[in-house]
């Protein structure tokens, strides 16, 4: 028996991104299964960590994650991370995971905030750009391989990704508590200063949310899309793209990109839950 | 190849009751072409095809949620309010102030004379616009009706209530008043997208009133795991309209 983590990748009708977010999660070393949605669930008790990963979970109908979140597996996700399972959502998974009212999670099971459209000058729906995070709080499932300060390079696409919550106050009680997991910013880490480094108009820069505990997730970047070197455009502006651009040898370029470390969180995540 | 397609309107079921508007002026006749110069129009759009979107919802409702047999049918429907703002209305001949009631299934030809002053000008306009561009219904799938009004006019039956939901400062709003602009229809203010579901519930339980309202408690607002479906609190507005035709804000 593997004493690799085992973490299953949950595939809704209408998900696009499991297959490339099993390769990055194999890649930073776990074993990994596709789950469809329908499975029973108590399938899911076999596993160590959960992804919900982007797409169209239900082709976004009636609103984008709202369907999945009351389907069945999710309750049992709801569950085992109330167990201290580590659980990320990635852009639909994120909407998911806000539907369902795990995250933020102050009163598990209400819903606390939404993921609205984006709010962009001169423009309005989907919008797909590369942004810059700088990691706000280390420790989570997202972020275990990172240190606060951290700046990372992971695209956005999506059309309703900003963070916004009718709660007075709710975003500053969350940076406090630190469950701002990851905002959006410069390439230096500098403020991002609105559109384009904001690519939604997230309140207060909010890239990523985190329940109280950690160890769920919800990120609105796809770390998918750049968990190897020759995913980063060379371009692209900082010090991942300076990376790309000297890459010379196949070896190099095939190596980890920015999107790699936020998988490695999560297998570390893992191994500190097993390791007690 | 030529398609001719007969212009009539969005059918109603069951005892049609005619919902109240509050919260927005409504003045008619002369006292309107005199002092009033702002209007709402809607446009309300359906698929004249199966819908997957209210068909997905309504198993929502059914298996996810447990309402089972309780949710008897769920229709959706696209509501766009338009806002409109000519100056110098009451100046106008009457004439040119004579409401209509438009409806399509790709053609905007047909018209009957309504109950209400509408800029007749501004929907014309709107109708050549809806009836020649594809921004707002694609007469191979879609029908639609323009009328006076707002999208919480609607004709209920009597097991029938209706949930609308709008995004909170959606800026294709603002583009589409801004497409609505320069394609001619000038004096639109603003516009507002509504979704409009149309639940039918079981015989006699419209009836109900404390029933209706906990029923309307459990399937639309989203504000737990385990609360509603149409409407996250957070980033949206929603109303009810009860089948006798009172209108109920559930989130402002």
């Amino acid at each position: 028996m593997s004493d690799r983590p085992r973490i299953a990748v949950i595939r809704f009708p209408g998900v696009n991104c499991e297959d490339e977010t099993r390769r990055a999660v194999v890649a930073a070393g776990a074993l990994c299964d596709l789950v469809r949605w329908n499975e029973p669930p108590s399938e899911l008790a076999g596993y160590d960590a959960y992804v919900l990963p982007g797409g169209f979970s239900y082709q976004d109908r009636v609103r984008a994650g709202a369907i999945a979140a009351k389907d069945h597996i999710v309750g049992r996700i709801c569950e085992e991370a109330a167990a201290g399972k580590p659980v990320l959502g990635i852009c639909n998974g994120a909407q998911v995971l806000l539907e369902a009212g795990m995250v933020p999670g102050l009163e598990p099971g209400r819903v606390q905030m939404g993921l609205a459209t984006n709010v962009m000058p001169d423009r309005d729906g989907y919008h797909t750009f590369w942004t810059h995070l700088r990691v706000e709080a280390d420790g989570t499932s997202a972020t275990a391989a990172l240190d606060r300060g951290d700046v990372v390079p992971i695209p956005v696409a999506h059309a309703e990704g900003r963070f916004v919550s009718a709660e007075e106050g709710l975003f500053d009680r969350l940076s406090e508590r630190g469950q701002v997991v990851m905002t959006y910013c410069g390439p230096s880490g500098e403020p991002a200063g609105g559109f384009p480094r904001n690519p939604n108009g997230s309140t207060v820069d909010v890239a990523a949310v985190s329940n109280p505990e950690g160890n769920v997730v919800a990120m609105m970047p796809h770390p998918e899309r750049c968990a190897w070197l020759y995913q980063v455009p060379e371009r692209l502006e900082g010090e991942w793209g300076r990376r790309r651009r000297e890459a010379d040898d196949v070896a190099e370029v095939r190596g980890p990109g920015p999107g790699a470390s936020v998988m490695l969180s999560l297998v570390r995540a893992c191994e500190a839950r097993a390791a007690g | 190849m030529c398609l001719v397609v007969a212009a009539r309107p969005v059918s109603t079921t069951g005892p049609a009751r005619r919902a109240t508007r509050t919260g927005r002026p409504r003045r008619r006749g002369r006292e309107a072409e005199e002092l009033s110069v702002m209007r709402t129009l809607a446009l309300t759009v359906s698929l004249k095809i199966p819908d997957n979107e209210a068909r997905s919802a309504l198993e929502a409702l059914r298996v996810k949620m447990g309402l089972g047999q309780e949710v008897r049918g769920l229709a959706r429907e696209e509501v766009w309010e338009f806002r409109v703002d000519e100056p110098g209305v009451g100046e106008q001949s009457g004439s040119a102030k004579v409401g209509r009631a438009a409806s399509g299934s790709g053609d905007a030809g047909a018209s009957a004379a309504g109950d209400d002053a509408a800029d007749a000008s501004t929907q014309v306009a709107i109708e050549r616009i809806v009836g020649s561009t594809n921004l707002f219904a694609n007469p191979n799938k879609h029908r639609y009706s323009l009328a006076a009004g707002g999208a919480c006019d609607v004709t209920l039956g009597e097991s029938q209530l209706a949930i609308l939901v709008s995004d909170r400062g959606n800026a294709a709003n603002e583009s589409m008043a801004a497409s609505l602009k320069r394609l001619g229809a000038v004096d639109v203010a603003g516009v507002r997208r509504w979704t409009r579901w149309i639940v039918t519930l079981e015989p006699g339980r419209g009836r109900d009133r404390p029933g209706l309202e906990a029923l309307l408690q459990r399937i639309a607002v989203a504000d737990a795991r385990d609360g509603g479906l149409f409407c996250n609190p957070h980033i949206e507005e929603a109303r009810a309209i009860l089948p006798w035709g009172e209108e109920k804000p559930l989130v402002r």
